[in-house]
């Protein structure tokens, strides 16, 4: 059993390996590891890869460099659960930081969701995620779409698939802390939709409690029912919920007034009635409640079209969401 | 309509406890599980599959049939419920004799040679309105029958933590349930010392112990359509049927 420090630092070598498109060689790992906070010297790294050969987690590929197999994916997604409890959450915290959209401007980076859908499906799941779009149950209406065998952060489009790409609503958090609005993600839920109003949540996650990611639990037990609430008005559809210092509620309004002119309209402005102690169970604090770029997506799931989303999964420069749904 | 995070549920169904065992006596925390009526003998051959590998927390079981109700659930005409028991429980012995346990989270044991190796997966009880083993069963992440069968795979397991100063009489307590049939204590952890690659607060023990979902899981395994819902109730021990899983 090698300790928990190698072990964080073989991980990391993993998680290089798996985000290059191509094979790798121990410098350019080095640099990567510096990169993340690991200042491990490059003759290190060769023997950590070497262990890492050893155990099948990854190969050599002649001069190239290593990439990683089958059996080191598998190990990246298990190992060390102490470390990915409240996983999801760091890296919301690392692509909220990353996020360089700006209002004015209205360029830059935004994060984004990912979903890859069975190609001959694509017709129809594009014109349900339209549905969804209209109703208004998402963050914004220009999209893009990816062709098989694209690589976005760690997600790959698989032969035989197509890929759709959608603002996630934690591009708000990145806009709100930019203008140093100290914005912290609480829960994903399931938001009661009556009369095209939403009411109250009727389950939450917590971000900070989960190694797996909240909006894919509710998507996964197909507990949503987004295509009804886009058709009658009435349902269940994806949302989140982050708090900032009651001080900083007026400018985070305003800033959030002009996201939706800016194109980024997931906000929802009516208060949700009080439906759990626990949300703002801190005084001094407001909620902020914003629709899951995720619903066009999980909405999919209701049509039994096979799907896999990926939420929370990259950064992207917005300009090149630049199809509307 | 108030939103009730696991925790809470928990605490509340943890006072209504009282079974002792060492007289086999008092009341239990149950899973229900309801598959359709023609589906109900395969699932219950499973669920002993199941038991007869020791992944489940008592022997203890009890069918309900289509149109009945027990201890308010009910089953519609046409389906079967089966209840086993919650390995909430054993957190509600450990509390009636005294020892402040604190269940912490639901999560994915991975299983290597009949050996629990670590946790995959873990979803804390105060974060979530959703049982976290229920989520776990759905997202299809379980490998119960293959556990079963090449002793390899993963299944589902609950942590709590106590304080180390009760250690003794936490071993007494355990050994007392496994007296009792109650045999799915999966690892007691070592005081501040991970478990199985969990961490536990300082000054504490962790105990992790089979979720007795893992028989529904490998009925969901195994093909069947199952709906479960995990700590749905309380029950009599007596109205349980101690033979059910193990004939």
């Amino acid at each position: 059993m090698t300790n928990i420090e190698t072990q964080r630092k073989l991980v990391e070598i993993l998680r290089i390996l798996d985000e290059s498109d191509e094979a790798i060689g121990a410098r350019m790992i080095a640099a990567s590891l510096g990169q993340r906070g690991y200042p491990i010297g490059e003759r290190a790294v060769r023997h950590y890869l070497v262990l890492l050969d050893y155990k099948g987690f990854t190969i050599k590929i002649g001069n190239a460099g290593r990439i990683i197999t089958e059996k080191g994916l598998k190990e990246l997604n298990e190992a060390i659960v102490g470390d990915r409890v409240g996983f999801v959450i760091t890296r919301i915290d690392e692509l909220v930081y990353k996020t360089s959209f700006d209002l004015k401007q209205r360029n830059g980076d935004i994060i984004i969701n990912v979903a890859t859908i069975d190609k001959n499906d694509f017709d129809v799941a594009i014109e349900a995620a339209a549905e969804t779009v209209d109703s208004g149950y998402t963050v914004s209406p220009y999209v893009r779409f990816l062709e098989e065998g694209d690589k976005i952060g760690a997600v790959f489009v698989p032969y035989g698939s197509a890929g759709l790409v959608t603002m996630c609503s934690m591009t708000v958090d990145g806009i709100l802390i930019k203008h140093g609005i100290p914005s912290s993600i609480k829960y994903g839920g399931l938001l009661e939709i009556q009369n095209r109003q939403p009411v109250c949540y009727t389950d939450l996650i917590s971000y900070q409690g989960t190694s797996l990611d909240p909006i894919q639990i509710f998507t996964a037990r197909q507990m949503t029912s987004i295509l009804t609430a886009a058709r009658s008005g009435e349902g269940k559809v994806l949302a989140n919920v982050r708090t900032v210092p009651a001080v900083a509620a007026e400018k985070s309004i305003e800033l959030l007034r002009d996201a939706k002119k800016a194109g980024i309209v997931g906000w929802i402005e009516t208060p949700i009635q009080e439906s759990s102690p626990g949300i703002c169970a801190e005084s001094d604090v407001v909620e902020i409640n914003n629709y899951a770029g995720a619903n066009p997506m999980a909405a999919l799931y209701e049509l039994g079209i096979s799907v896999k989303v990926h939420s929370i999964s990259a950064l992207m420069d917005v300009k090149l969401l630049n199809q509307r749904l | 309509m108030k939103l009730k995070f696991m925790s809470s549920r928990i605490g509340e169904l943890i006072c209504g406890i009282t079974f002792d065992p060492r007289t086999s006596e008092g009341t239990i925390a149950f899973n229900t599980a309801v598959v359709a009526e023609r589906d109900l003998e395969r699932a219950l051959s499973t669920c002993k599959l199941v038991y007869a590998a020791g992944l489940n927390v008592g022997p203890y079981a009890r069918i309900i049939e289509g149109g009945e109700s027990f201890n308010g659930v009910s089953i519609q005409k046409g389906f079967s419920g089966i209840l086993t028991i919650c390995s909430i429980t054993i957190d509600g012995v450990l509390l009636k004799a005294g020892i402040p346990v604190q269940p912490l989270c639901g999560g994915i044991v991975q299983v290597t040679e009949k050996m629990p190796v670590r946790f995959t997966d873990i979803l804390r009880y105060d974060s979530t309105t959703l049982d976290p083993l229920d989520v776990f069963m759905s997202q299809e992440l379980t490998s119960v029958l293959e556990m079963i069968n090449t002793g390899s795979g993963k299944v589902l397991a609950s942590v709590r933590e106590v304080p180390m100063a009760a250690r003794t009489q936490l071993e007494n307590l355990l050994s007392d349930l496994m007296d009792a049939e109650f045999k799915g204590i999966l690892e007691v952890g070592e005081p501040n010392s991970d478990l199985l690659e969990m961490p536990v607060n300082r000054g504490h023990i962790g105990v992790a112990i089979i979720g007795g979902i893992n028989s529904m899981a490998a009925v969901k395994e195994s093909g069947i359509e199952i709906q479960t819902s995990a700590m749905s109730g309380l029950a009599d021990i007596r109205d349980m049927d101690c033979n059910l899983l193990s004939s």
